[in-house]
């Protein structure tokens, strides 16, 4: 049973602190994630839902808690090792509310970017790329500057950007936050077509109830604690 | 081949996809060249002058002076030996002391210089000196055809005076002008050119005819003069006391009974008294002044020379005073292996002091004219001085561009590190970026200075037209000799190679190190304060 759970947090805790004020964001967070299923987590603005995800991603330290990413299980008071750094780019991807791509890079560069940087970018890596671009019905603007595309065009360019290393989960912040509806319809319908379809476990925020519920577990972020519903 | 991610993201940043270059690396590139640019120039164009003062100077005097220590009469074996070194390229012999010249009531009491001329090459670029300072009349409707005066007119009744000793006498060689109203040095219409003018031609009309076949008649009617000559090598002799012409090539034949008009000026002549003369002459005894020709007026380039000065023949010089056999001192010039350097110069003339028992002393140009040697080192510290705030300035601004490319990226950068990147190859980024800017920039500002080194003479007429108009052009070329600056470009001298790569290397250098401050920042940075980053 353990062995199909590919995320797992167990009694994570963040607090912020600025000068006398003391923030706790998150108590004693656990959550478990079976390969190949998605979770999603609401709550309201600025309750640490961003902060969570980081620290999953161990992009962010927590106060105490650990983590196990497949096998791996890590401490999240300490910063992220060199190799965990590098193993993060084949387990995890990432997809956020403001896409981040880069402005100097074409469509494709950017996608194949996170295979540039682990190094092993070759012919297969720009196939692939190419493919998650039609995957995601934005083939035809491979070769474009991100600046040229419109918002959605760029968070569908974003996704194909996560799920270029084939990693083991995909996490999502609000991906169509900055989206309108029927935008963010299609790009979420696109997202979880294409985590299902490369085997990526998923977990994304969001505010849309609609989207929420099209996954397999859901969930809510409230004074720090995580509720399933 | 694979490159590495941080060098393909800080190329990318500087020329991105789908676009020539972006905005921000172009202002770095070009403040990075501006900068080469302006440290090449001015190094260059320092070095310019001082290799011209060096080069005066040099002209001036020689690479040395044998100096007597003891009044020997041994100076034409010293001569002999110095001669048959290898290592000697020439040597001239002179005598040296105030004479006082006179025109009517004009007095002047030049430096007088009496050289032997007799042997060699001179030291002396006489020639040169001559031509500087000639002055040619300006007349209407007729044309001064004067042929720049000869070192080898110098007999023992010719002096070349300075412009100062001309002025103030009032005196000056011999001129010839070419009437009516063509212009040029060349008589096309005869296919002859004045080629020798020396001090016993008359003042005179002279009428020059084409006869045909090669034979032109030489005619002056107030002289009683009349001739007819053919040229012997290209020269056409009429004899003394007549302007000797040269037909020009190529030799068009003139139409027969073609004809020009001259009118020749002669020479002023001075007298000259030595100073045993004068002496003579206040105990009431009768000396007759010795009376010389003015054969020329010569300009010394180099500031340092005496202005008011005269150049005799050595014979002169010994007729004046009376005695012979003896030698003030002889300039000298060396081969090229021992003058380029000073070390090796001191070194050649102290081994030819020693192997004169100290009979002679041989002093260097630079141990003459130390001061102005000094002179020379100081402006070189001076440069530098001012180099050192320009290369910060330059690297300041690198600093900042890249810095606030930093700022503009800082979401990028959590990116990155997000994506697996390590903080080290983040920062590597930046650092590249400086580099590729400073090899750029480098590069781009070796090609300026070579235009600007290329072009200097328009660049320079340009703007001082604009500023003090054409007079101002003529000032520049009199007072800087900017016009016949040596500013070598780096593959005619090492020592400009060297400069274009020194400054060339510190921008590299420079950028590198202005990359690093933004470079260690982007590493330090925390990703996910990176990424909340607005
Ligand atoms: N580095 C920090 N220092 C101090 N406080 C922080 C820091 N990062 C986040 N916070 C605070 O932590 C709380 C949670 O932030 P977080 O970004 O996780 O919220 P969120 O749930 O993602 O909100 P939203 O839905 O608006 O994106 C916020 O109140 C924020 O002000
Ligand atoms: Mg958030």
């Amino acid at each position: 049973m353990n062995n199909s759970i590919i995320l797992q947090a167990n009694d994570i805790s963040k607090t912020f602190r600025f000068g006398k004020q003391e923030l706790a964001v998150l108590k004693s967070i656990n959550l478990s994630l079976p390969m190949g299923s998605s979770l999603s987590i609401r709550g309201e603005s600025g309750c640490g839902k961003t902060t969570l995800l980081n620290i999953l991603a161990r992009i962010e330290n927590a106060d105490a808690g650990t983590l196990l990413w497949g096998q791996r299980s890590m401490d999240c008071e300490r910063k992220a090792r060199p190799d965990e750094v590098a193993h993060r780019a084949n387990f995890l991807g990432v997809v956020y509310q403001a896409y981040y791509l880069v402005p100097e890079l074409s469509v494709l560069e950017n996608v194949t970017l996170s295979a540039r940087i682990s190094g092993s970018l070759d012919r297969s890596f720009v196939e692939r790329a190419h493919d998650l671009l039609k995957k995601m019905g934005v083939a035809d603007k491979a070769d474009q500057i991100p600046g040229k595309l419109s918002g959605g065009e760029r968070q569908r360019v974003a996704i194909a950007r996560a799920l270029l290393n084939q990693p083991k989960v995909l996490l999502a912040d609000e991906p169509t936050g900055n989206l309108d509806e029927r935008t963010g319809e299609d790009v979420m319908s696109l997202l979880l077509n294409a985590c299902s379809e490369e085997g990526a476990s998923l977990i994304l925020v969001t505010h849309n109830q609609a989207f929420a519920r099209a996954t397999n577990q859901q969930s809510v972020l409230t004074e720090g604690k995580l509720n399933e519903v | 081949m694979k490159i590495p991610w941080p060098l393909f993201l800080a190329w990318k940043q500087l020329f991105p996809s789908r676009k020539i270059v972006s905005f921000f690396s172009l202002l770095a590139v070009v403040g990075v060249a501006l900068g080469v640019n302006v440290m090449i120039v001015v190094v260059a164009f320092m070095k310019g002058f001082q290799h011209k003062f060096r080069e005066d100077i040099i002209d001036a005097q020689g690479h040395a002076r044998a100096i007597p220590l003891s009044r020997t009469k041994e100076w034409r074996i010293l001569q002999n030996e110095l001669l048959l070194m290898p290592k000697v390229s020439s040597v001239t012999p002179y005598l040296q002391g105030p004479l006082l010249v006179q025109k009517k009531d004009y007095h002047s009491v030049p430096l007088t210089i009496g050289i032997d001329l007799s042997r060699g090459e001179p030291v002396l670029p006489l020639d040169e000196f001559l031509e500087n300072g000639q002055m040619r009349l300006e007349a209407h409707d007729a044309v001064d055809v004067t042929p720049v005066p000869a070192s080898s007119s110098l007999h023992d009744d010719v002096v070349f005076v300075s412009q100062y000793v001309a002025n103030r006498l009032g005196v000056r060689p011999g001129a010839i002008l070419r009437m009516g109203d063509s212009k040029g040095q060349q008589d096309d219409a005869l296919g002859v050119s004045v080629y020798e003018f020396s001090v016993d031609v008359p003042s005179a009309e002279w009428h020059l005819e084409y006869l045909g076949k090669q034979v032109w008649a030489l005619r002056s009617p107030g002289l009683g003069f009349a001739r007819e000559i053919k040229p012997v090598d290209g020269l056409l002799i009429a004899g003394p006391g007549t302007p000797t012409f040269a037909t020009i090539s190529p030799f068009l034949e003139p139409e027969i009974g073609a004809k020009s008009t001259y009118q020749t000026f002669r020479a002023s002549t001075i007298e000259v008294f030595s100073p045993a003369m004068i002496e003579q002459a206040q105990a009431d005894e009768m000396v007759p002044p010795k009376e010389v020709r003015v054969g020329g007026i010569f300009e010394v380039p180099w500031q340092g020379f005496h202005a008011e000065a005269m150049i005799g023949s050595f014979r002169m010089f010994e007729d004046m005073r009376t005695t012979t056999g003896l030698c003030d001192g002889m300039f000298l010039k060396f081969s090229q292996d021992i003058s380029n350097n000073e070390e090796s110069l001191y070194a050649f003339c102290e081994e030819l002091e020693l192997a004169r028992s100290m009979d002679w002393a041989f002093v260097p140009w630079f141990v003459e004219n130390a001061w102005f040697f000094d002179l020379l080192k100081f402006e070189e510290y001076l440069m530098i001085l001012i180099m050192v705030p320009i290369g910060l300035v330059a690297a300041f601004a690198i600093a900042i561009a890249l810095m606030t490319t930093v700022l503009r990226k800082i979401r990028e950068i959590g990116l990155l590190v997000a994506m697996g990147g390590a903080r080290g190859a983040v920062g590597a980024i930046f650092c590249i970026q400086g580099f590729l800017i400073g090899l750029l920039g480098a590069v781009l500002g070796c090609v300026l200075a070579l235009l600007f080194i290329r072009f200097r003479d328009d660049i320079m007429s340009f703007i001082v037209v604009r500023i003090a108009g054409d007079e101002g052009k003529v000032g520049v070329a009199q007072f800087y000799d900017f016009y016949s600056l040596y500013v070598p470009y780096p593959w005619e001298s090492s020592e400009s190679a060297s400069t274009f790569i020194t400054f060339a290397l510190f921008a590299v250098f420079v950028s590198t190190l202005a990359g690093l401050i933004p470079a260690w920042r982007a590493a330090r940075m925390n990703p996910a304060d990176a990424l909340r980053n607005e």
